[in-house]
């Protein structure tokens, strides 16, 4: 990770250098007991740490429990903070590995579950040509599909920094990882979509790409 | 960025060689650009999903996420304060107000206070009466209520209001 460098989305549109020192000023008056402060951080945050940890586990309601968890976890370890990194990729560290442990703790139970909702998805697919997949839910759904092809680093390293435009060294630091690990993870994520999404949902692919 | 410097950059965005400003900014572009979305899809199938446009937050759960983190940070500060933090003070509290709780029971007690303190250690002394039983409650975040009552005896009770911001 880069010292007192930004590279979250959420506050795109904003002077992230701005956003930088409001960070630390924040958790600064947490630390000194303020909660508006950290309310504000949870609000500028969650909603970014949730897009991540919903596509990381591929659940949307589950996420919101452990985005809760996270800003908790962070909270306690305000102490622990180093305020030359950015308050963001710290939390997404967090949140990451929350969402990696939950992931790891899963039940063949909810394992049937998700078989069975990716049964109702088939047969309720519209199957539109990929140009018209704006629509941000419907491709969220085909990620959540297709996302359990991949290991919890795959599918971690492949949302932070794909999804979430974390660079390399963020995602290294958000995972333990060195950065190589992290193309490596990224590269092998992206070839099983491939496949996946190739052998699944044909025909959410171009017509030339189809088989 | 315009449309057509994306079919340059676009090899160079998957092999992971542009810098973070150019991948951002064919990222940004693929989001809003039906045509280059699909030139992307085109290239490589998983950038459907870096393509996407990403949705926005719904507000509301943001907002109560917000009041959930509070609230269980307040808590937790709560929990230290009584606890964690000065063990020793909490114990002394525990025991004065155990004190106070036992003089005040045996005073309000049928027969008990300055009458004879002999005739009611003789009572002691035929039928020993259990402890008092000690109740903490909440009551709203910023108080607790402790109870102190005769088990058999209900209306001898002794009930404390404290305020943890005080720190006991």
């Amino acid at each position: 990770m880069t010292p007192g460098k930004l590279c979250v989305l959420p506050v795109a549109g904003e002077d992230r250098a701005a956003v930088a020192m409001d960070d630390r000023e924040a958790v600064r008056a947490a630390r000194a007991g303020d909660d508006e402060a950290f309310a504000t951080l949870v609000r500028r945050y969650s909603g970014g740490l949730h897009r991540a940890i919903a596509r990381i586990l591929a659940d949307d309601t589950e996420a919101w429990d452990v985005v809760q968890m996270a800003f908790v976890r962070a909270w306690q370890g305000l102490d622990r903070y180093d305020e030359r990194w950015s308050f963001s990729t710290w939390l997404y560290r967090i949140g990451t590995n929350l969402a990696i442990d939950l992931l790891r703790s899963r039940t063949s139970r909810e394992k049937a579950h998700r078989a069975g909702a990716e049964h109702r998805f088939r047969v309720v697919g519209s199957s539109p040509p990929a140009s018209e997949l704006a629509d941000h839910r419907e491709v969220d759904r085909l990620f959540d599909e297709l996302v359990g092809c991949l290991t919890p680093q795959q599918r971690s390293a492949f949302v932070l920094r794909e999804l979430q435009g974390l660079d390399t060294a963020d995602v290294a630091q958000a995972l333990g990882c060195s950065a190589t690990t992290v193309r490596n993870h990224v590269f092998q994520a992206r070839k099983l979509l491939r496949e996946e999404l190739a052998r699944r949902f044909p025909e959410y692919l171009p017509p030339s790409r189809r088989a | 960025m315009r449309c057509t410097d994306i079919p340059d950059l676009l090899d160079a965005y998957l092999a992971d060689s542009l810098d973070e400003p150019h991948r951002d900014a064919v990222r940004s572009h693929l989001r809003a650009c039906e045509r280059c979305r699909e030139a992307a899809v085109h290239a490589d199938p998983s950038l459907l999903f870096v393509a996407a446009p990403p949705g926005e937050p719904d507000p509301v759960r943001v907002e109560d996420t917000a009041r959930a983190v509070i609230a269980q940070i307040r808590q937790q500060r709560m929990q230290r304060r009584l606890g964690h933090r000065r063990p020793w003070l909490a114990a002394a509290a525990a025991v004065v107000l155990s004190l106070i709780a036992v003089a005040g029971w045996r005073l309000m007690a049928p027969g008990g206070g300055s009458k004879s303190a002999a005739v009611t250690d003789a009572r002691v002394a035929e039928a020993p009466s259990p402890p008092p039983r000690i109740e903490v409650d909440m009551a709203g975040e910023g108080v607790r209520v402790y109870q102190y009552a005769d088990q058999q005896d209900a209306d001898t009770a002794v009930t404390f209001i404290v305020n943890p911001q005080l720190e006991l």
